[in-house]
């Protein structure tokens, strides 16, 4: 961590050698930096952060427990609510580790379907990342920015499946119905639309002094570390670690497609800082669209979803599959014990993991970098508690 | 002398931002004044749950189902052998419009309607029924 004039341990505040005493403060669970329901259990030392402990739980709703008593079926628009930022990826991974038990085989239109909606939805993810973090650092316009441009993606869920937020729509076998006509139109419509905007982004936020002095070379998180503390997706990327699973150990169609792995490169500060972890999710909205242009054109036709019988029976066992989700590495674990229920449902959350972290990231700077630093994790509380 | 050095730099990346603001502040306005406006709503929207009781069949797949246990309903066999439904409760409390009952309905009688305005006056209003005395409710 960096030591800085004020928060130097021999010197004390203002080089007089004294130290105030410690106040504990409680930051949340309603405070509107934190994203949600996370409350802060910071130990000042006048305006340092000697500590800080993340306090979770106000959103528990037992999603795991809820997997254990409902069908197969039944359980997808539950994972909905796990990250509601990105619903269709977590549909998405729930389903794929449902079929590595059943060992069916999805029809490739269902695939490729699957894959745009989770890259337009790794879109959406994003553009509330930015607009929120750049109202947690004092900049309101760019939240209305990103949701504006939100919101034709979430146009595109609803003439799909129906819903805004929920969407329900990747099931086991496929997804639930094949995409509406005019659908693919609307689509390139907004490829082409949000293209110039990640520019527009950079110019009112990105590259603001004032942003970048409130972000570059704060809360620096060392790759070593990231590595230690399980941290993943654009987390870890902004340390420089390139490390995504849709590169590394592709699922679904993704080995077919031509993108990059944008990682962080200090180009503001030091490698690995808020600014970094903030310019990887912009540009990786770039990536994403690629993605979608490319699955458009390759789009094939046929089912959107494989033939299963009306009662699910799931064999003995258990599967664990992993998915690249807007906030990391999602993992299901499910162990099966042959009947139309899930014996357990395990959630390997990746918001909760990065979260760990924030305590070190957070020893021995200001209050104010606190917000930034907890807005440039980005996390769902829906995530963090399940 | 720092601070100066990043004040002239600072002014000038804030007009650069305004710019960008100032070039929407002269295009029309997208906001939608919304009670005035209306959304168009696309065909698949999943609204408020609606069962057309004259085709139901009282099979209770939608019952079986529904991962929040929201509907319930009361059938009696009639004369020509046929199940009768006497009543139809849907929770729109629990509901969360996953929809997964439209697609289980073997003869499609349930549908999402597009009505999304879900606020009631009462508690006791939450549980819709569909069906008095046999007979369908408007």
């Amino acid at each position: 961590m960096e030591t800085t004039e004020l928060n130097n341990n021999k010197t004390g505040i203002f080089g007089m050698g004294f130290h105030t005493e410690e106040v504990f403060l409680n930051m949340g669970p309603q405070h509107p930096a934190t994203h949600g329901v996370l409350r802060l259990l910071l130990r000042m030392d006048g305006e340092i952060v000697r500590d800080a402990v993340p306090c979770i739980g106000y959103l528990h709703r037992c999603a795991e427990k809820i997997g254990e008593s409902l069908g197969y079926v039944q359980n997808v628009p539950f994972t909905d609510r796990l990250d509601y930022l990105s619903s269709m990826n977590n549909n998405l991974g729930y389903c794929m580790t449902v079929e590595k038990l059943l060992g069916i085989q999805v029809p490739a239109r269902a695939e490729y379907i699957r894959v745009i909606m989770a890259e337009l939805n790794r879109i959406a993810s994003h553009l509330v990342a930015f607009g929120t973090y750049g109202a947690d650092i004092g900049a309101v316009t760019p939240f209305l920015y990103g949701f504006r441009e939100r919101e034709p993606v979430i146009d595109l869920f609803e003439m799909t499946c129906g819903a805004r937020l929920t969407y329900n729509y990747i099931r086991i076998g496929g997804v639930a119905q094949d995409i509406p006509a005019g659908f693919a139109e609307k689509a390139r419509e907004f490829i082409k639309y949000f293209g110039p905007k990640i520019e527009e982004y950079n110019r009112l936020l990105s590259d603001n002094p004032i942003f970048v002095k409130r972000t570059a070379g704060i809360g620096v998180l060392p790759p070593g570390l990231a590595v230690n503390y399980g941290v993943t997706g654009p987390s870890l990327r902004g340390s420089g670690v390139a490390r995504d699973l849709r590169k590394d150990m592709p699922y679904s169609v993704y080995p077919k497609f031509d993108f990059n792995v944008v990682t962080g490169k200090g180009l503001k500060g030091r490698t690995g800082d808020c600014w970094d972890r903030y310019i990887v999710r912009i540009l990786e909205m770039a990536e994403s669209l690629k993605i979608v242009e490319q699955a458009l054109d390759q789009l094939p036709d046929g089912e959107v979803s494989a033939k299963l019988p009306r009662v699910l029976k799931v064999p003995q066992g258990e599967a664990y599959v992993r998915t690249e989700t807007p906030r990391g590495e999602l993992g299901f674990y499910i162990i099966s014990d042959g009947s139309n229920k899930p014996c357990r449902v395990k959630i390997r959350a990746p918001s909760f993991s990065n979260l760990s972290v924030l305590s070190e990231l957070c020893r021995g700077v200001l209050v104010a970098d606190v917000v930034a630093i907890l807005g440039s994790i980005d996390i769902v509380l829906g995530e963090v508690d399940r | 002398m720092k601070m100066v050095n990043a004040f002239f730099p600072a002014i000038i990346n804030l007009i650069k931002g305004m710019s960008v603001t100032l070039k929407y502040f002269f295009r029309p306005s997208i906001t939608m004044q919304y009670p005035d406006e209306k959304p168009v709503l696309t065909e698949r929207f999943r609204g408020m749950l609606f069962n057309d009781v004259p085709r139901c069949i009282s099979c209770e797949a939608c019952v079986r189902t529904c991962p929040a246990q929201c509907i319930t309903l009361e059938a009696v066999k009639a004369e020509s052998g046929r199940k009768k439904l006497t009543s139809y409760v849907v929770n729109f409390s629990s509901c969360m419009y996953c929809g997964l009952c439209t697609e289980a309905c073997p003869v499609k009688c349930l549908s999402m309607s597009s009505n999304y305005q879900t606020t009631f006056y009462r508690r006791g209003e939450v549980y819709r029924q569909f069906v008095t005395d046999g007979n369908p409710n408007e």
